[in-house]
């Protein structure tokens, strides 16, 4: 078995965005998902020494993003009281609107929705990451933080015509992988 | 050889860039109309930009996130000059 090595210098670059699309997910909440993966590569750094190897570098950082998740939910759960749904009804008209606002909502996402939707974002992140670094930084900032062509350019000193062939090169490369990695295996 | 464009009539790859560009609702009306007219001639075309839009799709319906560039660069800094305490 492949004996894998920690680098470091290079979590940021290929974990960041996985970490944190993993970890928004579950929290909820950028400002927190943030905070959450900033200490996992903090701690991962600290307990580098305890690496073995076994697992790959990333499998390794999201065990220890878990365990930031739970301590985060146990941390908010011990604050009981504070968390207290209140509904408040300030006129008469909407009084007695509750019943419906409690019933389930038939149109909203079920749990196995939920999960697959989850899934199939992890599954984005790691085709995202077989792409060269910039394609693949050039079809985030354009497709997922929805940055103006003109900015991207100017960011990588690129002409609107280079982007354009980057972003045709990512789109192609990306859905033949998540056709080979997504549709099929489901 | 790939086909020269002309005004009404454009080939392959000008079809698949204006579907790029579609995607983000950057195509102009006259490219989206030379798009569509290409399409009904040409089953490649009509099969990428069914992948295209599919892709879109999977990227929008699933609230794909990614760490925004300045607080990547953020976090970046702050890591780095842990890297070298520890390093020392």
């Amino acid at each position: 078995m492949t004996k894998h090595v920690l680098e470091p210098n290079l979590w940021i670059d290929k974990y960041a965005d996985y970490l944190f699309n993993y970890t928004v997910t579950r929290v909820n909440d950028k400002v927190v998902a943030q905070d959450l993966v900033q200490e996992t590569f903090f701690a991962g750094l600290k307990s580098a020494a305890n690496f073995k190897g076994d697992a790959s570098e990333r499998t390794w950082l999201v065990s220890i993003l878990k365990r930031k998740i739970i301590d985060y939910y146990r941390k908010i759960n011990s604050n009981k009281g504070k968390a207290e749904v209140r509904i408040n009804y300030t006129d008469e008209e909407t009084e007695g609107d509750w019943l419906e606002e409690r019933v389930a909502d038939p149109f909203d996402k079920t749990a196995e929705n939920k999960i697959e939707n989850e899934e199939l974002g992890l599954a984005i992140h790691d085709c995202l990451e077989k792409l060269p670094v910039k394609q693949a930084e050039i079809f985030k900032m354009k497709t997922i933080l929805n940055y103006e062509t003109k900015t991207i350019c100017n960011e990588f000193d690129i002409t609107p015509s280079n982007l354009w062939v980057i972003i045709h090169r990512a789109r192609t490369s990306l859905a033949s992988c998540l056709e080979n990695n997504w549709f099929d295996a489901k | 050889m790939e086909a020269k464009n002309t005004t009404l009539f454009i080939n392959f790859k000008e079809a698949a860039h204006i579907c790029d560009k579609s995607q983000y609702n950057e195509s102009t009306w006259w490219e989206r109309f030379r798009l569509v007219l290409r399409m009904t001639y040409c089953k490649i075309t009509r099969a990428y930009v069914k992948k295209n839009k599919k892709l879109t799709r999977l990227v929008q319906d699933n609230d794909v996130e990614c760490m925004d560039n300045h607080m990547k660069s953020d976090l970046k800094a702050l890591f780095e000059q842990e890297l070298k305490k520890n390093l020392d």
